[in-house]
């Protein structure tokens, strides 16, 4: 066993500091961030790669992908390969518009969508599960342990549906939430802190999915959100769609299969990534029937086919402008944030509007998770620990809430951009005399029509005490937390009873499916354990290998021949092991190296002690 | 926090009409620096549900004062008047005035006149803000108005809610 000798002077990891990590869980891609050392710094995975693409794959044999590994098989096994299910997140099929756009198979159901995979039908709550525990893991094996909590980051725009699936999705994932932070505020605290800004910002993200703007103010280490506006399906995504669409006419190929849909929309993506850098860039492709696409798209083309998509993101900017009473004048700067606004018209189209360049000094795919890192570094209680003034964020609900009353009418009871968390009371009675019971439709958006908005959820209420009509008062009190969260309560105010209230999620997930899912959970959790000893086994072995090629470079003429030849090879075995998935004979080639490099260890520890006695200065032979 | 004070006080302000904003940005700043729930995380369930009260009452009361409609009738019932409701009566010479204007910007909408929409903006701005000057006056000591000045101020405050709700129809029409 080799020793590892700590320098002298080197101060002792400080034992107080709790393990947390802010998590950006994006359309295209996912990825984490910590601040194991003060500084908000992103984690990345075995092979050096911070972004984890957005991408799960459920196997033939029960085996799930995440990341890198699943995106091959995106255009080979589209109905079991699901990308993009952010989109899905807190969604019914009716929300999606033309469901045939995606290559899944749906079941039908009225709450949030399912879709049909080889291993039965999965909803995006569990999909997404999956990208967050590859998060977790990679956390947890670069800061040495269990994540004591994290920060999620969620689109600003995203309704109370899609909030809730974010928040059950960690949850199954094993995580700790402390707190949903709503993107453009987290990539705000990451560029003011980093910047020392100060004044009104504006953050416009557009991700590949959803498109947020948010107006702040930044003072005096308070993040005040003035105003939020935004579009959560709108992103990136939508432009590749567009080159999709081009494709198609350009050529007039026939309706084609799932994996050409995705082979095209990846070909797609590409040409636009191409046209941030070049002038042109090549669309080629070779689909299943053996027919070749063959294309060229120009920069000019490209703006031209998404013109309609970038005027789409300034509607909500000038209304994230008013709600917040500011003019563009006293906008101090345009923070870009999300990999879509790489793209050369969205960066002209934005300076034109405001009139001033937008800020790109900051990495746009990689700032929300560390300003994410930064919350949840100072809410797990590591503030104290860390240099640097105290800070606050305040945030809003970007949506309207609203009761649905007579006529199917909206009456709001909670405006738009109203700081959270909040609580609002209002009161009803009973219509007919003895009544015992109270139908509630809770909507949430900006139109007058219960039709036009987006329907919560129903509430009933029981166990009112009969009276006669109009003379029961039922206080009910809407709450919107700090996660951005409702939460309902009702209380007769007459008699004091509380009646009960009976929550039914329009699109969230209803009791036995939430119970199914942790079933599963249960059972996935040894296949979990062991895919995590793997990846622990992995760095241990890693770290063995490095270390003790590093002492045989250093005191290598300690060593015999034939004593060399035995670590040679046994380090050569577990270089080899540690490539595979075997985690026995990983651990046995682990034990194996750990023999054969015991006797070194001991001469070294031997020559460090004779270098010591022999009047050499302490700190230099420890140093070793 | 006691959540059954004056809103004013709470902020340390003056219970005026007339506001200092960046005073009442500052003690809402500084207020909820002390009871956020983000304070209060790792904190037990009593801590949490009172930090999420004290901020929701903290933001109820801030919204309030912000807004120059809201503030209005918040003075109103300071001096035991009633909440503004929906049977409310106007002077049948500003509702006429208003209905003019609303055919107006209808007009102007459908001609896609945008320099005649921009005009009667202006003049929505400042005919509101010539109510918020007639409500600083009617609000600016420390007695009880007299009964006839609450009786002007409430048609101010219903005016000014006219003019802003206008305002922000031709805002959001103009947005798209």
């Amino acid at each position: 066993m080799l020793l590892q000798i700590t320098e002298p002077d080197s101060p002792a990891p400080p034992r107080e500091r709790k393990r947390a990590a802010g998590i950006d869980l994006g359309t295209t891609h996912s990825l984490v961030a910590s601040m194991p050392q003060g500084v908000a710094t992103v984690l990345t995975d075995e092979k050096g790669r911070v972004l984890l693409p957005s991408v799960v794959r459920f196997g033939e044999h029960g085996d799930i992908t995440v990341g890198h590994e699943a995106l091959p098989w995106l255009a080979r096994d589209a109905a079991n390969t699901i990308a993009s299910v952010k989109r899905l997140m807190g969604r019914g099929l009716t929300d999606l518009g033309d469901a045939r756009q995606f290559p899944y198979q749906w079941a039908q159901t009225t709450g949030m969508v399912r879709l049909k995979t080889r291993v039965g039908e999965k909803n995006p709550v569990e999909i997404s599960a999956e990208i967050l525990k590859a998060l977790r893991w990679r956390a947890e094996m670069q800061l040495g342990g269990a994540l004591d909590g994290v920060v999620v980051t969620v689109p600003a725009y995203f309704d109370d549906a899609q909030r809730q699936a974010t928040k059950e999705a960690a949850r199954l994932a094993g995580l700790n939430v402390l707190r949903l932070l709503n993107e453009p505020t987290a990539a705000a605290v990451a560029y003011g802190l980093d910047h020392g800004a100060e004044g009104v910002y504006v953050v416009y993200d557009l991700g590949g999915g959803t498109f947020d703007v948010s107006v702040l103010r930044l003072s005096r280490g308070v993040f005040e959100v003035l105003a939020t506006h935004g579009d959560s399906a709108l992103g990136g995504d939508d432009f590749d769609h567009r080159v999709f669409c081009w494709i198609l006419e350009a050529t007039g190929l026939p309706p084609l299969a799932a994996e050409d849909v995705r082979l095209l929309l990846t070909v797609a993506r590409s040409a636009k990534e191409t046209l941030a850098r070049h002038e042109t860039a090549p669309v080629a492709a070779t689909l299943s029937t053996g027919h070749k696409v063959e294309l060229t798209l120009t920069a000019e083309m490209f703006t031209d086919i998404t013109r309609h998509l970038v005027q789409k993101t300034l509607t909500p900017v000038k209304r994230a402008l008013r709600d917040a009473k500011l003019t563009l004048e006293e906008i101090k700067g345009v923070v870009l944030v999300g990999g879509a606004t790489r793209m050369p018209q969205i960066r002209q189209a934005v300076a034109e509007f405001f009139k001033q360049p937008p800020l790109v000094n900051l990495n746009p795919d990689e700032v929300v998770a560390l300003g994410a890192a930064i919350q949840a570094n100072a809410l797990v209680g590591n503030r104290g620990l860390d240099s640097g003034e105290d800070w606050l964020l305040l945030d809003v609900t970007p949506l309207s809430l609203g009761l649905e009353t007579m006529g199917g009418l909206v009456e709001k009871i909670v405006p738009r951009n109203a700081g959270i968390p909040l609580m609002r009371a209002q009161e009803f009675t009973t219509f007919k005399d003895g009544q015992t019971a109270l139908a509630i439709h809770v909507v949430q958006g900006e139109r007058e029509k219960v039709a036009d908005c987006r329907s919560l959820a129903r509430f009933e209420l029981r166990g009112i005490p009969p009276m006669v009509a109009g003379a029961a008062r039922i206080r009910i009190t809407f709450q919107i937390d700090a996660d951005g969260l409702l939460s309902v309560s009702a209380r007769e105010q007459t008699t004091g009873v509380e009646a009960s209230v009976i929550v039914k999620p329009s699109y969230g997930l209803g009791e036995s499916e939430i119970a199914r899912m942790l079933e599963e959970s249960l059972a996935h959790a040894r296949n979990d354990m062991q895919a995590r000893a793997l990846t622990e086994t992995q760095v241990e072995a890693d770290q063995l290998i490095e270390l003790t090629q590093h002492a045989l470079a250093e005191d290598g003429s300690l060593l015999n021949d034939a004593e060399r030849a035995a670590i040679d090879a046994a380090l050569e075995e577990l270089a080899q092991r540690r490539q595979g998935q075997e985690l026995n004979a990983l651990r046995l080639s682990l034990a194996k190296t750990n023999r054969a490099t015991a006797e070194f260890a001991g001469r070294r520890m031997d020559r460090s002690v004779q270098k010591a006695l022999t009047g050499k200065r302490f700190d230099s032979v420890v140093q070793d | 926090m006691d959540r059954k004070a004056d809103f004013f006080p709470l902020f340390g302000l003056p219970r005026r009409y007339a506001l200092d904003e960046t005073a009442l940005n500052e003690s809402y700043r500084a207020l909820l620096a002390r009871v956020h729930p983000d304070t209060v995380v790792l904190g037990d369930a009593t801590a949490k549900r009172r930090a999420m009260e004290d901020a929701a009452y903290a933001n109820d009361a801030y919204r309030i004062l912000k807004d120059p409609v809201r503030r209005g009738d918040y003075l109103l019932q300071c001096c035991g008047e009633a909440p503004l409701g929906t049977n409310e009566t106007l002077p049948i010479e500003f509702l006429s005035e208003q209905l003019e204007a609303r055919e107006v910007a209808d007009e102007a909408w459908r001609a896609d006149d945008y320099g005649r929409l921009e005009a009667l903006q202006s003049s929505l701005l400042t005919a509101q803000q010539q109510r918020r000057e007639a409500l600083a006056v009617l609000f600016s000591g420390d007695e009880m108005p007299s009964e006839i000045a609450l009786a002007e101020a409430r048609q101010h405050v219903l005016a000014l809610q006219f003019l802003t709700r206008f305002a922000d129809d031709l805002g959001e029409k103009m947005d798209t």
